[in-house]
Order: C-alpha cells, then sequence, then structure tokens
C-alpha cells in the first residue's frame, strides 16, 4: 500500500505531495495526542472511596445513584461510591469477602447465613416493594385465579407437566432467584431440570426479554417490570399473580465485617448514611420511585418481623 | 447514568494498549528463548496454545483471588482499578503472542543460521539480531494480534475492573452492562464502534510499521 503511494509521489508533481502528505501526518498526530492528552482517562480518585455492591434491580431503577447522590449533596461528605451491580448472591459473597465495603439486597435468606457466619451487619431495611407472577396473557396455567403465590406455582408447575407453558428462572442466586426457590419449596416441588424449566443465569431485563420471547412464565420484581414495560421492550406478558405475604420484598443496607472496611472513615460514613436513607431518603423515594419502591419509616420493627419470616421461609 | 462512548473508548485503548505491549516484550523475550531449539518448542508451544484458549473469565477469577483483601498480593490495592485490569489483560495476551510468534522465529533463525554458517560466521548474536530484523513484521503483527485479544475481552474487564462508571468502565464491559439491561440496539453500537476502532488502531500500525520497514 505504501509501495503504491511511494510511486504516487515520484511519478506525479513527486515533491509536492510529498510535503502534503508529510504536513497530514504530522499534524494529525499533533492532533491525535493533543486530544489523548486533554482527555486523559482518569486513574486516581478522591480520598476515600467507598466499593458498593447491589442488586441490579435498585440499580437500574435508578434509585442507588440517587440516594447517594443525593446524601453527598446534602450532608458534603467528601467520599467516592464505586457502584459494582450484580446479582444478591455475588453482591453479597462480595461484602463478605471484603472487597465492597456497603451493599444493598433483597434476599433475607440468604442474607441471614451470611448475617450467621459473622462476616455482615445489618444497618437498615429500608424499602420494599413486591415480586410479581408474569406470564403469557393468555394464563394458560390460570394462576390469576390461584388463592396464592404457593397455588400459582404449583399451577404452573402442572400445567407446564402437561406441556402447556414454560417458566424462565434467573437462575443465578439474585434475589428473585432465592425468593423463586423459597416458593418451590414451600410447594414441596422440584422443578430442576425439568425441559420447560429454562435458566437463563442473567439479570432481569434479559430474563423477561427471555420469557418475552417465549411466552412463558417468571418472576420478577414490580420495579423491573414496571421499568422494562415503559421502555416497550415487553409486547406479550401481562402482570398475572400478586401476593403481598409471600411475594412481599425488601430492600436492605448492609456492611461488610471484614477488615479491609474497618476504617474509621468507612464505619463513619456508613453510619451516616444510614441516619440518612432512614429520614430524607425516605422521603427521596417516596417522592420519586412511588409504584415501584415503597419507604418503610415508621414501619421498622414490622419489616424486620417480616424480613425474619422470609429468611425462614422453606 | 451512562458514561459518553467517547471516554469509554480512550479508556480501553489506554488500558488494553499497555497491557498488550506488555504482552508483547516478555512475549518476545520468551519466543526469543523457546525458538532455539525443536526440542524446545515442541515441549513448551502447546502449553502456549491451550493457555489461549482459557476462557478471560477464569483468568480474571484468578487475578481477583490474588488480589482481593483475602488474597496474597490484596497489600497493593490493585482491585477494582484500572491497573487490575492492565495485568489480567497483559496474562490474556501473553499467550496468544508467543503461539503467533514462536513459529515464525523458529523458521527465520532456521535460514538465518544457515546463511550465516555459510558465509563461515557462527556468532549467535549476530543470528538473533538478523533474526529480529527480518520478522518486524512479525512483531507488528503479534503486538496487534495480543492488543486486538486485550481490548475484546470481557472476563477479566468485568470481575476485577467491575466496570465502574467513569473509572473502570471499558468498551467490553459496556457492552456487557447494556446487554444485561435488555438495551440490545445500544449494545450492538458499542460493539460497531469497538470492531472500528479496533480495526483502525491495525491499520495505522500496520501502515506505520511498513513505512518504517521500507526505509
Amino acid at each position: 500500500m505504501i509501495g503504491i503511494l511511494i510511486e504516487l509521489m515520484h511519478v506525479r508533481k513527486g515533491k509536492a505531495l510529498q510535503v502534503v502528505l508529510v504536513l497530514v501526518v504530522s499534524l494529525s498526530s499533533v492532533g491525535v495526542i493533543y486530544f489523548a492528552l486533554a482527555h486523559k482517562p482518569q486513574f486516581t480518585q478522591s480520598r476515600v472511596v467507598i466499593m458498593v455492591s447491589t442488586t441490579t434491580s435498585l440499580y437500574q431503577l435508578g434509585a442507588l445513584n440517587d440516594l447517594l447522590n443525593d446524601f453527598k449533596n446534602f450532608t458534603h461528605t467528601d467520599v467516592q461510591f464505586n457502584i459494582l451491580a450484580r446479582g444478591s448472591g455475588e453482591a453479597l459473597r462480595l461484602l463478605a469477602d471484603g472487597a465492597t465495603c456497603f451493599a444493598f439486597t433483597h434476599a433475607p435468606f440468604l442474607e441471614l447465613q451470611y448475617i450467621e457466619q459473622g462476616k455482615i451487619e445489618r444497618l437498615a431495611i429500608f424499602a420494599y416493594n413486591e415480586f410479581v407472577i408474569v406470564g403469557p396473557r393468555t394464563d394458560p396455567a390460570n394462576i390469576s385465579k390461584a388463592q396464592n403465590a404457593i397455588e400459582a406455582f404449583k399451577r404452573i408447575y402442572y400445567a407446564s407437566e402437561m406441556g402447556l407453558a414454560k417458566f424462565v428462572s434467573r437462575g443465578d442466586f439474585s434475589g428473585t432467584h432465592v425468593r423463586e426457590l423459597q416458593l418451590w419449596m414451600i410447594a414441596n416441588l422440584s422443578p430442576e431440570g425439568k425441559s420447560w424449566y429454562l435458566k437463563s443465569g442473567q439479570g432481569i431485563a434479559q430474563t423477561l426479554i427471555m420469557a418475552d420471547n417465549l411466552q412463558a412464565y417468571t418472576l420478577t420484581d414490580v420495579g423491573s417490570w414496571l421499568s422494562l414495560k415503559n421502555q416497550g421492550k415487553i409486547r406479550n406478558l401481562a402482570e398475572l399473580k400478586r401476593d403481598p405475604g409471600y411475594l412481599l420484598n425488601t430492600y436492605s443496607f448492609y456492611i461488610s465485617k471484614s477488615p479491609a472496611c474497618s476504617a474509621s472513615e468507612i464505619q463513619d460514613i456508613a453510619h451516616k448514611f444510614r441516619e440518612y436513607l432512614m429520614s430524607r431518603g425516605q422521603d427521596l423515594l417516596a417522592q420519586r420511585y412511588s409504584g415501584s419502591l415503597s419507604p418503610v419509616k415508621g414501619r421498622e420493627a414490622i419489616f424486620l418481623q417480616l424480613w425474619e419470616e422470609l429468611a425462614q421461609l422453606r | 447514568m451512562t458514561e459518553p462512548i467517547l471516554s469509554i473508548t480512550i479508556r480501553s485503548l489506554y488500558i488494553s494498549a499497555l497491557a498488550s505491549f506488555g504482552a508483547f516484550i516478555v512475549a518476545t523475550l520468551i519466543s526469543l528463548h523457546i525458538s532455539r531449539s525443536k526440542k524446545y518448542i515442541d515441549m513448551l508451544s502447546p502449553i502456549f496454545e491451550a493457555l489461549v484458549g482459557v476462557p478471560t473469565t477464569v483468568i480474571g477469577l484468578f487475578v481477583y483471588v490474588l488480589l482481593c483483601p483475602s488474597g496474597p498480593l490484596s497489600f497493593l490495592k490493585l482491585l477494582y482499578t484500572p491497573y487490575a485490569i492492565m495485568f489480567g489483560e497483559f496474562l490474556v495476551a501473553l499467550p496468544i503472542a508467543v503461539t503467533y510468534m514462536v513459529r515464525h522465529f523458529y523458521s527465520a533463525r532456521e535460514s538465518v543460521r544457515e546463511l550465516v554458517l555459510s558465509l563461515g560466521s557462527s556468532d549467535e548474536k549476530i543470528i538473533t539480531m538478523l533474526v529480529l530484523r527480518e520478522l518486524a513484521p512479525v512483531l507488528i503483527s503479534s503486538y496487534l494480534v495480543a492488543f486486538s485479544r486485550a481490548i475484546g475481552e470481557l472476563g477479566v474487564a468485568l470481575i476485577v475492573g467491575g466496570g465502574i462508571e467513569g473509572y473502570t468502565n471499558v468498551l467490553t464491559t459496556a457492552i456487557a452492562l447494556q446487554t444485561s439491561m435488555g438495551n440490545y440496539e445500544y449494545a450492538i453500537w458499542i460493539g460497531l464502534v469497538l470492531i472500528s476502532i479496533t480495526m483502525i488502531i491495525v491499520l495505522i500500525v500496520k501502515l506505520l510499521g511498513e513505512y518504517v520497514i521500507w526505509k
């Protein structure tokens, strides 16, 4: 390629073309270098950096970013929150390791296990909403007439065994998946290995899209469901069963008890944030996320009890 | 909530260019050493070839175990920084650079050795220098292959980098994040940016290389 260019240069008005070429190359290299230096990526951060792991639904709703930013502005705290959005299972594991120091999760069953191992400490149960069972509009398993979530799951099981339906599971030990597993346990059924039981192993958005494409039933939290529906990504599914008892979904704030998180600055900010979360944070949730997330304010004792029941449900 | 593609791209380029450069240097040294004898090649080459196929997630987990708070290298405090990604991508790019270079080095060594011997000398240093001269294009190509592998990998960047907005978010983690949120179209768009940037870099480096060699 260069050979051709050089030949060209020698054949026609050699000198002029050479000069032009040199000019172009040098100008563009200067341009590139200037550009690169001007936009040098930031490889350092402010003094106090706190790693946060969170469940994906809270992050994708935007609620977590809102709360953390409002906290920083309101209390003038100089801190950088780095957020890792994963399923609750991984979020709790990272917290227990000390790889992250704060975590926001919604899997009481798993949370209890880590608490019992002494690796994490709960600072607050700060929000709740519901899980809902969604599925094809025609509702072949007829779960909208079921008495509660357990019966709905039984109906899905038997209808699927007859080839009338499918179920998509998160399969990733996220908060949603853990609740789903608890429900199968209570119903005394095991869908594991069945051809109609599909484990996506992915986040809630992808799982819902998969269920939408396959016209299958799935369990989801109401915030993600409404968000995706409003974005027009779900066409074939409808909300079929609610159950404020078995399908209550509580969000909690945890800190790590790992020595990596024992620095006094981190502990300070943790308690400041807890105070914020249960006062001004509650109002923020009520204002901006009504319908998707509800504040717990005033009912802390009740939710603590509900959390314990959910954590031991099996 | 999402960063502009421009800053993500520049970050990707910085991290992967440096990581693959490190892999290139080390791979060159390794290949020069291995290509000395057929025995070495037959023994070690398959190992590197197999390592090319290690899932990047596995490499990412390996680096996580080293850097996590209970790991041996936790005092470096590199977890969830761009430097952790650089280290991981260095490991990802190394096997493929070695595999690419070793065979070429060996055949070039043989022909150069014949030539030099036929001219009456047997100096290993001269042979090595001539081999490097002869193989400049191969060196360039192997750096580009290492670079492509590094910039396109996801497992390491996600696990040890975390994909943190404004800090360790690179093109591949941005694609993964958008995909997990169901924004498939935007994810494809970022993917096209990744492919075009990689191609442009490869073309430019190749051109520059040819120009230098031509002179």
